[in-house]
């Protein structure tokens, strides 16, 4: 089981209180797609992702970004119990959306980014560190019912 | 993976507008990297890690202009870093993920110190340039 200090519950709940889901999913979600642009082989119904501008605009893609990084916040609501909050959705990302778990990773680290841009100083060193750690075990949670 | 000419661009127009704060960036990105990945201080068991270390300033200022002078030879990054290359493959070995690590950090300072910098195509570029400058540092690795 994952242990958490004090100070990092504290740097997690803190910044989740100050983000706003719909606009940080959605920007995680685009610059994903963007940077990392084989990751769209997900999304083939997903319209139009031809540029950037494009990714950016798109209303699946904001809506699915805001699904995503809500759910992070029942990660964040149960921080004691990650392996049994992602159990079913580690099932459904591998048994019906047959996605490589490297993904979670690359996600973990563009939303750290976005974090970052939104809360520039306030994201310190021991801010990032926490950040860094909580997107690597919401990876590992969401890989472990693979098979 | 391929520069493109327009990562190009946005690679040495990013590195200009960092400008003369390359140093702090290169120490930040340090800073933040000990912090979130501890096992890269273990390539530093001679340094002093405590937060504002000269050491650590010291090397962030040498990481920086390793980048900065890979950016303003962006068509020739192997050229431009083969000493260094030679360094990291005889005598430094850094284990190749952990440039992964750095790459992740210097984007976090960016973004953190330059958020307007970063849009998502410029993020995009500076990700790829530094796949690229980890590619070259390991490319004689074996």
């Amino acid at each position: 089981m994952v242990h958490w200090t004090a100070e990092e519950k504290q740097l997690i709940s803190g910044l989740w209180g100050r983000l706003s889901v719909e606009e940080c999913g959605a920007e995680a979600l685009a610059r994903l797609l963007i940077v990392y642009p084989w990751t769209q082989r997900f999304f083939g119904d997903f319209g139009n992702l031809s540029s950037p501008t494009a990714i950016i605009g798109n209303p699946k893609v904001r809506a699915h970004g805001r699904k995503v990084l809500t759910s992070f916040g029942e990660a964040i609501k149960n921080l004691d119990n990650l392996k049994g909050t992602y159990s079913q959705l580690s099932e459904l990302h591998c048994d019906k959306l047959h996605v490589d778990p490297e993904n979670f990773r690359l996600l973990g680290d563009i939303l750290v980014i976005v974090l970052a841009t939104h809360f520039t100083k306030d994201f310190t060193p021991a801010c990032q560190a926490t950040w860094q750690k909580l997107v690597g075990v919401v990876a590992h949670a969401l890989a472990r019912k693979y098979h | 993976m391929v520069l493109s000419a327009s990562d190009k661009a946005n690679v040495k127009a990013a590195f200009g507008k960092i400008g003369g704060q390359a140093e702090e960036y290169g120490a930040e990105t340090l800073e933040r990297m000990f912090a979130a990945y501890p096992q890269t201080k273990t390539y530093f068991p001679h340094f002093d890690l405590g937060k504002g270390s000269a050491q650590v300033k010291g090397h962030g200022k040498k990481v920086a202009a390793a980048l900065v002078e890979a950016a303003n030879n962006v068509d020739d990054i192997a050229g431009a870093l083969s000493k260094l290359s030679d360094l990291h493959a005889q005598k430094l070995r850094v284990d190749p993920v952990n440039f992964k690590l750095l790459g992740q950090c210097f984007l976090v300072v960016v973004a953190s110190r330059n958020p307007a910098l970063l849009t998502p195509e410029v993020h995009a570029s500076l990700d790829k340039f530094l796949c690229a400058v980890g590619t070259v540092l390991t490319a004689k690795y074996r």
